[in-house]
Parts: structure tokens; C-alpha cells; sequence
């Protein structure tokens, strides 16, 4: 994995960090937030397309992380981030209906949180709610390819081991998924073509 | 002829590793520029202090042992009676534990000085200057808290306002003494925290219910609170938020 990988956080420490988590050791998990937060919060950033809210997101995620990890059964690495895009996956949608049911409460009602616009500090300028919504428009196993690639990090085999499916199946998937964003996304772009 | 998938792979594996990818003549440019945007996205991170903050939280927050099994052997019939007696004491001791844990208890009540305790230990377990730094930030937030929902429901009392004021500031105090020791992000994350109470304290101050000493010692609060996020963080004299005066300070 590209990112976060195998060299920086060995697997052994994974496993002892884990067991020790799932002992109550405050310490260890500490370790685990240390060592994942910025790929969960990427995640949650492309789904829900607004930083301060990515922000919430990413505490309830770990704090639902934290309460469940005494059930969790994993021992590596890819299993501890997959079982947290789980949870994440689902405070996403938690948020999404909560904003079906309540469209008063957009968090574009919200007081800003100051916090200086964070695409400020990248080269190109994109924008972050556009992402967010045109993912929504994917297939799941669409969304899913691009943000394990291109947001994870996760190289073609890793993505092809989390998504279940074959690399010939994920190059594919990711071709379309590609295609259909730039067609969201850019004017005048054909998708077929 | 290479598919398009794979000159496409070619070009993905390049933008996730960081390599400048050079393809403005290809018919995959609009792919690859979306692609781009989304890489970019992995690169912004959340707030230091957002990131400190969770962090916090975290060691806060009791876990759950849901799927824990056992590691103790079976006990057998004769042990059952001597188990079930100390089953019996740990469940008394920890009811009393749980009532004296008290965390959100006021000055006017006798567990105020046991949640002060709670918290002298919760710093003293801290692992690192940043740590320590947030959690007494959040403690004088979470009396910050306290005090406006209090003087909300016009239930205050002059020796709580006083308390609460006083602790708040020898927090915000402590906060910038332990963050200077940590760093810029430190120093980022409690700032935020005291931009917080700095905003509880300032809409106690309009609605003007303080008079007298508690409407000085609020003002004298706010000032030390604001003192501390522009970097001059210190308890004014008049305060009274020389750590002598807060006993519970670890």
C-alpha cells in the first residue's frame, strides 16, 4: 500500500496494537488513530464533500471504532482500515438520511468552525462538494473502487483483495467509474468516448 | 494495442505514487484529471486541533470488552460462594465509584472536589504536554459550559459563579503553560478550545446577570481566556487564578 504501509507500521505492530486495543488499552488504540485517522478522514472528506463535517464524522467513527473494538476480530493492517470504512460508511449515511429527513439542519446552516478553506493549500483547485456529490452518483462498487485507488491509496491488488473482485474486474470498474465522473464533472466530456 | 484500461492503470498507479503524470494529448485527460482532483483529496488533512481533540476524547471514553472472552478458569463449586460475596463487594464498590465519579458536578455539591480529583488524575495519566494541555482546556470548556447553561435557567449562585470562574481561568492557564511546552499544534488546539469559552463568556457578559465582584471576576476571566489564545496566557491577579487557590490542581 502505497501510503501508509507495511514498511512504516509493520504488520506485527498492527497486531500487537490491536490486541492490546481490544484489551482496553487506551494507549494502543491511540496508536491505531495515530496511524489510520488521515485515510478515514479522506474517506469521509470525498463523501461528504465539507471538512467540518468530515471532522465530525471522523470523531463518531472512532468513537464508535473504540466501543466495538473489543468485537473486532481482525489481526492486520488492511482488516483494521476495511472494518473502519465500514463504520464509516455507515455515519455517512446516518448523515445523509438525517439530512433527508431534516434538510434544515445542512450543515450550510451551521456556524463555520473558522477553519481556512483546506483546498487553499493544494495545487489545483477542485471542488470538494462537487466531488461528493458526483460520487454519489456512482454505483457502489464504482465509488468504492475510486476511493480505495485514489483516496486510500490502495494500489490494484490491495483494491482488487478489499473489493472481493478480480484486477481485470477492478481496471474495468475503474475505467467507468472514471469516465462517468469526468462526464459529471467536466462540460462537454463524452463518457463513451 | 494496449485497452484503455490499462494505459488508464498505467496512468492512476503514476498519480498515486506522486509522479507527475504528462498525458495532455491523451483522450484520457479528463479521466486523469478527475483523477487528480481526487488524489488531492487524500492530502488534505483535518485541523491539528480537530485532530488533538478526538484524540481526547478518546481516552475519555470508557470501552466496551463486548467481545472479550474469558480468561479466568471455571471456579469450582466449593469457590462459587467465596466469588459471589466478592462479586457482591466489586458491584457496592462500584456503585459508590460510579456515584462519586460525579464528572459534571458543581461547586455547591460535595463531589465537586471528587470531579476535581477525577481530573488531577486524568492529567496525571496524560502521556504527552499536548494531551495534558487539551484536557484542561476542555475541562475550563466544559465549566464554560456549565456556567452559561446555569445563568440560562437563572439558577446561579455567587460561590458557584466564583468557583466556576476561578477553575476556568487556573485551567486556561494550565493549558498554555503545558502547550507551550508541546508545540505550535498544541498551542493551535487549545487556542480553539478557548476561542470557545471566550464566546460562552462573552454572551454571559451581554446578557448582564453578573454584577458586583461576580460581574469583575467574569471580565477578569474572560480577559485571562483571551490573553491565553493571543499567547499571553497567565491568570490576572485579580482573578484569584493562582493555582494556591484551585486545590485540586495536580
Amino acid at each position: 500500500m502505497p501510503n501508509a504501509l507495511p514498511d512504516e507500521n509493520p504488520a506485527s505492530r498492527y497486531v500487537e496494537w490491536l490486541d492490546r486495543a481490544r484489551r482496553q488499552d487506551g494507549h494502543a488504540f491511540a496508536q491505531l488513530y495515530d496511524a489510520t485517522y488521515r485515510r478515514v478522514f479522506g474517506y469521509l472528506l470525498a463523501r461528504v464533500g465539507e471538512q467540518p463535517a468530515a471532522e465530525d464524522l471522523l470523531q463518531d467513527v472512532y468513537l464508535a471504532a473504540l466501543q466495538a473494538i473489543g468485537r473486532f476480530r481482525g489481526r492486520t493492517e488492511g482488516e483494521f482500515i476495511g472494518w473502519l470504512l465500514k463504520i464509516a460508511h455507515a455515519k455517512v449515511m446516518d448523515r445523509f438520511r438525517t439530512q433527508y429527513r431534516h434538510p434544515e439542519l445542512q450543515t450550510s446552516d451551521v456556524p463555520s468552525t473558522g477553519v481556512a478553506d483546506p483546498l487553499d493549500a493544494v495545487d489545483q483547485r477542485i471542488r470538494l462538494d462537487e466531488i461528493s456529490d458526483a460520487l454519489s452518483q456512482l454505483t457502489e462498487d464504482q465509488r468504492n473502487v475510486v476511493l480505495n485507488r485514489l483516496v486510500l491509496g490502495l494500489d490494484l491488488e490491495e483494491t482488487s483483495k478489499v473489493m472481493g473482485k478480480n484486477v481485470g474486474s477492478i481496471k474495468a470498474l475503474q475505467h467507468r467509474a472514471l469516465a462517468h465522473l469526468a462526464k459529471i464533472l467536466t462540460p462537454g466530456v463524452d463518457e463513451h468516448a | 494495442m494496449r485497452k484503455a484500461e490499462d494505459v488508464l492503470e498505467t496512468y492512476l498507479a503514476q498519480i498515486v505514487g506522486g509522479a507527475p503524470v504528462l498525458a495532455t494529448d491523451s483522450p484520457l485527460q479528463p479521466m486523469l484529471q478527475v483523477a487528480m482532483q481526487l488524489r488531492q483529496v487524500a492530502r488534505i488533512a483535518p485541523s491539528p486541533a480537530r485532530v488533538e481533540r478526538i484524540r481526547v476524547e478518546l481516552r475519555r471514553v470508557p470501552t466496551r470488552e463486548a467481545g472479550a472472552q474469558p480468561t479466568t478458569p471455571r471456579l469450582g463449586l466449593w469457590r462459587r460462594p467465596v466469588a459471589g460475596l466478592a462479586f457482591a463487594m466489586m458491584l457496592m464498590a462500584l456503585g459508590t465509584t460510579s456515584a462519586l465519579a460525579a464528572p459534571s458536578a458543581l461547586p455547591d455539591s460535595p463531589l465537586y472536589p471528587v470531579r476535581n480529583m477525577r481530573e488531577a488524575v486524568q492529567v496525571q495519566l496524560a502521556g504527552t504536554a499536548a494531551q495534558r494541555a487539551m484536557l484542561y482546556a476542555n475541562f475550563a470548556a466544559e465549566r464554560a459550559t456549565q456556567l452559561r447553561r446555569l445563568v440560562g435557567h437563572k439558577d446561579v449562585t455567587p460561590g458557584v459563579v466564583v468557583t466556576l470562574l476561578r477553575d476556568i481561568t487556573s485551567r486556561v492557564h494550565q493549558a498554555n503553560q503545558q502547550a507551550k511546552d508541546d508545540g505550535p499544534a498544541a498551542r493551535s488546539a487549545v487556542s480553539q478550545v478557548e476561542g470557545q469559552i471566550g464566546d460562552q463568556l462573552s454572551q454571559i457578559q451581554q446578557e448582564g446577570e453578573f454584577s458586583g465582584n461576580d460581574g469583575a471576576q467574569l471580565t477578569d476571566t474572560l480577559r485571562d481566556v483571551q490573553s491565553g489564545q493571543s499567547g499571553q496566557s497567565g491568570p490576572s491577579e485579580q482573578s484569584g487564578g493562582n493555582s494556591n487557590t484551585d486545590t485540586n490542581q495536580p
